[in-house]
């Protein structure tokens, strides 16, 4: 999986393993403690929007159901699965808002860094800037206010605003990997954001 | 920033006292006898040598077989000869010590043909030639009346000396801008189409006007860049002297390449650009409406800050001006006690005395005088929006006067709005043609005035000296 790459530059994420059994499944889920998270893994493309496939099962509470869903992964993508992704859940809290922190190799500028409004509405609401990397702090600062979300990031109902300095900061980590890892795409999301902090909850890296 | 010897001789372009037009003609329709007759006809101060191998003279200067046959210096040439020539007469301009071509002709990389562009930029470099083009509309400099823009006067209008200089890649794009300008009474600086950029690309006109004393403003019409990375660099070194307008053609394309990830799918070479505008602080226009918009405000003082104090003589005006300032995030100026107090005692007791300050539909030139003073003077107001409505009854063409006097006194800046039909255009362009920015709509002016103080706030951050960073360190008494 790709999330090993975010170790090298510094950027949050939950603690996972890669199962490929079910007793792995099974074992791997209690040591990281429940409830986890459970991904497909496969070769192909077709993992790329695992939820669109059902690949992606959240809350799994106990070892019994993690063996339950590694063989119902197996039972529906037969060879395609080379593995299942177990990962903690995250804990949202009242102000916990998904982002989506991405790059992109221009032909004309090289990698540019994108933040934008995460999870499954990325496309729909195309709430999404850019910028040419590398950057500076004081530019990620400015990628945040751009957002038309960015009122969700200071608190809404009721929920505490979110840490922005760590947010600005995980922008700039995001620049430096692509600078340096030269992707051709690059994915966090969703990266969740709130007053903790923010940790990397999926990433997609594809050279 | 030293600016390259190829750089350094694009003065040679722009202001020579002597130039040759290459490709020099008698016949009234082709381009080499436009380009003659608007560089007589435009009175430049220079000497001017047709050069034409054929005939003896045309427009009445003694044409030259070639530039190695004058006697005189000649600082600069105009090219417009047939594609195979251009070598032969690029290589004649070098020995001749000519430092700055322009280079009309077009057949170049532009319909494949790479290597004959290659072979002209090779020339051009053996020489240190500033050359511009292949494949150009030329350039104007009003100042110095150098004009090798070969649409003729009558049907493309020259615009008045200013400050604003335009580069465009697009020669077409470029005329429209030019002819939009003169129209609009709006100034220009330098005019360069720069075509096929085989020699002089967009970055090292850039560079050029960065340090040249007669542009201010800076708009470049652009399809692409040679080098992002570059771009952005020689972009933000000017931004913070000199504001930069930029329109980038050639979008649609954008987001064609298949993406796997979201966010290939949602960059494509448009959010590529916006990027590195916004890095850069270089304010993007998306239509040819808005490069003027946000170009010719920037004729005046920058505003301290982005409180808006607005004057008008029909309320409706002010209220729609009112909900465009909202948008845009500018804020509406109190207006202090002080200014109350003057205000009441000089207007009729029937005017609403607050911002948006409605002078009422009979108001004459003399009242907009004493609110733009009472405004100039309030400490609140950071810019003043005049709304002049010139159908009433009360208005006459006196009140352009009062608006760029307040204007000239480089206080603060006065921005016009004139919503209207004929009349109303004719002092639209007396308030242009003296610097006073005049607006169509409260919401293209506002759209203005929000670039405007933004581009000011980033100016002052890197123009002004830090006091309250250096008092903090200075040792206590």
């Amino acid at each position: 999986m790709d999330f090993s790459i975010l170790d090298k530059y510094g950027i949050p994420r939950l603690p996972f393993s890669v199962a490929k059994s079910e007793e792995e499944a099974a074992l791997s889920a209690s040591k990281i403690g429940f409830p986890v998270a459970m991904k497909l893994i496969s070769g192909e493309d077709t993992a790329l929007h695992k939820t669109d496939i059902g690949g992606v099962v959240l809350n799994v509470a106990s070892q019994g159901e993690a063996k339950g869903v590694y063989a119902d992964f197996r039972k529906r993508f037969g060879s395609r699965l080379t593995g299942v992704l177990v990962q903690k859940m995250a804990t949202k809290a009242r102000g916990s808002v998904e982002l989506i922190v991405g790059g992109k190799k221009d032909a004309q500028f090289g990698q540019l860094v994108m933040l934008g409004l995460g999870g499954i509405f990325v496309e729909a609401y195309r709430d999404v800037t850019f910028r040419v990397c590398p950057i500076s702090s004081e530019d990620a600062f400015e990628m945040i206010h751009e957002l038309r979300s960015f009122q969700m990031l200071m608190g809404i109902r009721g929920g505490k605003p979110a840490d922005l300095q760590v947010l600005a900061g995980t922008i700039v980590k995001v620049s430096r990997l692509l600078e340096k890892e030269n992707p051709s795409e690059f994915d966090i999301n969703p990266l969740l954001v709130d007053e903790r902090g923010c940790v990397a909850l999926d990433v997609r890296f594809l050279q | 920033m030293a600016l390259s010897k190829k750089v350094k001789n694009l003065d040679a372009v722009f202001n020579p006292s002597s130039i040759a037009v290459i490709g020099a003609s008698r016949e009234p329709n082709k381009i080499g006898h436009v380009i003659v007759k608007n560089f007589v006809d435009g009175g430049f101060g220079g000497k001017i040598y047709p050069i034409n191998p054929g005939v003896g003279e045309v427009l009445g200067l003694r044409a030259y077989k070639s530039v190695l046959d004058i006697e005189g210096k000649v600082d600069s040439a105009v090219i417009a000869v047939p594609e195979a020539a251009v070598a032969g007469v690029l290589e004649e301009c070098g020995k001749k010590g000519i430092r700055g071509v322009v280079l009309i002709t077009g057949g170049f990389s532009e319909v494949g043909k790479v290597d004959a562009e290659l072979k002209i930029a090779e020339i051009a470099n053996k020489y240190d030639i500033a050359l511009i083009g292949p494949n150009c509309m030329g350039v104007l400099t009003p100042a110095s009346r150098v004009d090798s823009v070969f649409l003729p006067i009558f049907k493309l209008g020259r615009p008045r000396v200013g400050n604003i200089s335009f580069i465009s890649q697009s020669g077409a794009v470029g005329g429209c801008i030019v002819d939009l300008a003169a129209r609009a009474g709006i100034g220009m600086g330098k005019f360069i189409s720069y075509g096929n950029a085989a020699v002089v690309d967009e970055c090292d006109l850039l560079e050029y006007l960065l340090h040249d004393d007669d542009t201010q403003i800076i708009v470049a019409y652009l399809e692409g860049v040679k080098d992002g990375k570059r771009f952005l660099q020689v972009a933000k070194s000017i931004t913070r002297k000199k504001p930069i307008v930029v329109i980038k053609a050639g979008k649609s394309a954008a987001g064609a390449e298949a993406a796997r990830s979201h966010t290939g799918s949602l960059a494509g070479s448009t959010e590529a650009y916006s990027a590195a505008f916004k890095q850069s602080h270089a304010i993007e226009a998306q239509t040819l409406e808005q490069v003027f918009d946000f170009a010719k405000i920037f004729d005046q003082v920058l505003p301290a800050g982005k409180r808006v104090g607005i004057i008008t003589n029909g309320g409706g005006m002010g209220v729609l001006a009112t909900d465009a300032l909202a948008d845009e995030g500018m804020a509406l100026a109190h207006l202090s006690e002080k200014t109350h107090g003057l205000l009441r005692a000089s207007l009729p007791p029937y005017a609403n005395v607050r911002n948006p300050l409605d002078i009422i539909g009979d108001a004459d030139s003399h009242r907009y005088e004493i609110a733009i003073n009472s405004m100039m003077k309030d400490d609140n107001v950071d810019i003043i929006l005049l709304i002049i409505l010139f159908q009433t009854a009360g208005i006459d063409s006196s009140v352009v006067n009062i608006a760029i006097r307040a204007s000239d006194l480089r206080k603060k800046p006065i921005i016009a709005v004139c919503t209207g039909g004929e009349y109303t255009e004719m002092h639209k362009r007396i308030l242009e043609s003296y610097g006073v920015p005049a607006y169509s709509s409260p919401t293209s002016a506002m759209r203005a005035i929000a670039r405007f103080v933004k581009y000011a706030e980033y100016y002052r951050k890197h123009n002004e000296p830090r006091q309250h960073a250096i008092s903090h360190h200075m040792p206590k008494p």
